[in-house]
């Protein structure tokens, strides 16, 4: 017996209108993108809990952790049950963990906003930010950068909303800030838990081979959609999979390396620029970190995906080279080289399960991106370690203004040039290692009622 | 969109989801523009 979560439940009637499916991704990114204007709640937490930054930051550090593994092991099971369920449990968990945190807040026990936010939620994100992709890339095989794109492309506006959003709700709430928290908190979670079961319950498959008007197979014979597909097993052990690991880890690594130390940086490189003007920086970044997600992976399916990510690593090294060699020249190219390259680090996660479907095929595209995130974690640590551990002996020497920062831009220049060498490595898989799709099973791996699978 | 599968109550509140998100990013967008336009004119 089916219930309405299952994926027999969500196969669309004929003549679906393939656009009325991206607000379903949309809705769950722009919900879980709020991760990344956790730092609003940095300051007042340091205040409820009378605490360090560390501290509070471990709170943030820990639901980006549960990304990486609930996005790695959660993968094939989203693949096996489908788009709905995958959303229902990604708002269940991450909609708990702001009540759970809440209630952290409230008790004054900072391990439960651990437990409640990191774990909870971290669970919710790396299931919501996988579930919707291979859905969408079938529904649009004939513009899978750009069905991407605008899923991922929420994940960035997510931050976006939820900054002001969250200003706003901790003014509203109370006087100072940290006895707002938990209010606000809860107010977020049964946001963020309608809009994701709209999305969730909005969300349909294609029927049974269906493909867009005037669509044909790719020419250049790589996988075509739904046809044939590497299984999840088979794609972790080829080179492929670990150039793309490689490619997503140099990218991450290297716009993170501008986005962690953004604010200091533009004020350390220009005496004129102050925290007001930084503080902008900082949102102007933002914009162009949303908006490379929807343009560049757009951009992709006319350019092709190694182009692609030819430019945003081999471009986007010499344009850290030119920050590194003359950054201080003017504050005009400064914000606009680095705005390019805060466009390629968008554009790099929003391209990237593209580039899984070119090579390994649609059907389990989810579970193979899922996998490959764990690059996201790494370099999500390996990142801030070296621009801060740069900085500080930098310190240590004496050294001050720019100094500070000129070896981590000559670091992420070689970290550029290796991943663009791993992205020229890339080639297409042998025909042996893909498998026809299991287009007639359900979730239990048994043929569904009606064949509609 | 004029068959019945397009004017579904799916469909519709697909729609209706399509103005939420739209109009929470266009709020996103906006307030962020305000603060990144204190690059330029502070």
């Amino acid at each position: 017996m089916t219930t309405i979560l299952d994926h027999d439940r969500t196969v669309a009637p004929a003549n679906y209108n393939r656009w009325l499916i991206p607000p379903s991704a949309l809705a769950v990114h722009l919900s879980i993108g709020q991760v990344y204007a956790f730092s609003v709640f940095r300051n007042p937490l340091v205040d409820r809990f009378d605490t360090s930054l560390t501290a509070v930051g471990v709170i943030f550090s820990i639901s980006i952790v549960m990304l990486g593994l609930s996005a790695a092991f959660g993968g094939k099971w989203v693949e096996r049950n489908g788009p709905r369920k995958a959303m229902f449990v990604s708002g269940v968990f991450w909609c708990s963990g702001f009540a759970v945190g809440a209630l952290g807040v409230a008790t004054g026990q900072l391990w439960v906003v651990y437990f409640g936010y990191g774990v909870l939620g971290g669970l919710g994100l790396g299931i919501g930010y996988i579930s919707p992709v291979s859905t969408l890339l079938k529904w649009f095989p004939d513009r899978p950068g750009m069905a991407t794109g605008i899923a991922i492309m929420g994940f960035g506006g997510g931050a976006l909303i939820a900054s002001p959003l969250t200003s706003e709700l901790l003014d509203l709430f109370a006087e100072a800030p940290e006895d707002a928290i938990a209010q606000t908190f809860l107010v977020l979670g049964a946001f963020y838990f309608v809009v994701m079961m709209l999305g969730a319950f909005t969300v349909r498959v294609p029927p049974e081979g269906w493909t867009p008007e005037n669509y044909t197979a790719d020419e250049n014979g790589q996988a075509t959609a739904g046809a044939k597909s590497v299984r999840v097993e088979t794609a972790v052990r080829r080179r492929q999979f670990w150039l793309l690991w490689v490619v997503l880890l140099c990218n991450v690594t290297a716009g993170i390396g501008i986005l962690e130390q953004a604010s200091p940086m533009v004020q350390e490189f220009f005496d004129d620029v102050g925290p007001a003007e930084a503080a902008g920086f900082v949102g102007f970044l933002s914009l162009c970190n949303m908006l490379g997600r929807i343009v560049w992976s757009s951009a992709s399916d006319s350019i092709g995906r190694r182009r692609t990510y030819m430019g945003y690593l081999g471009l986007g090294g010499l344009l850290y080279l030119l920050i590194a060699v003359a950054g201080t020249s003017s504050v005009v190219m400064f914000v606009a080289v680095t705005g390019v390259i805060l466009s390629f680090y968008g554009g790099g996660f929003a391209t990237i399960p593209a580039y899984l479907k070119d090579l390994f095929g649609t059907y389990n595209v989810g579970a193979i991106h899922g996998r490959l995130l764990t690059a996201w974690s790494l370099a999500g640590v390996a990142g801030p370690l070296i621009i801060n551990g740069i900085a500080d002996f930098q310190i240590a020497a004496g050294r001050e203004g720019p100094a500070l920062y000129e070896l981590s831009l000559y670091v992420m220049v070689a970290v550029m040039a290796a991943g663009f060498l791993a992205n020229m490595l890339v080639r297409p898989l042998s025909e042996e290692d893909f498998e026809e799709d299991p287009a007639s099973e359900d979730a239990s791996g048994e043929p569904s009622q009606d064949g509609s699978r | 969109m004029s068959n019945s599968a397009n004017t579904s109550p799916t469909a519709i509140a697909s729609i209706v989801l399509w103005v939420i998100v739209v109009a929470a990013l266009l709020y996103g967008v906006v307030q962020t523009a305000i603060d990144a336009s204190a690059l330029f004119t502070a």
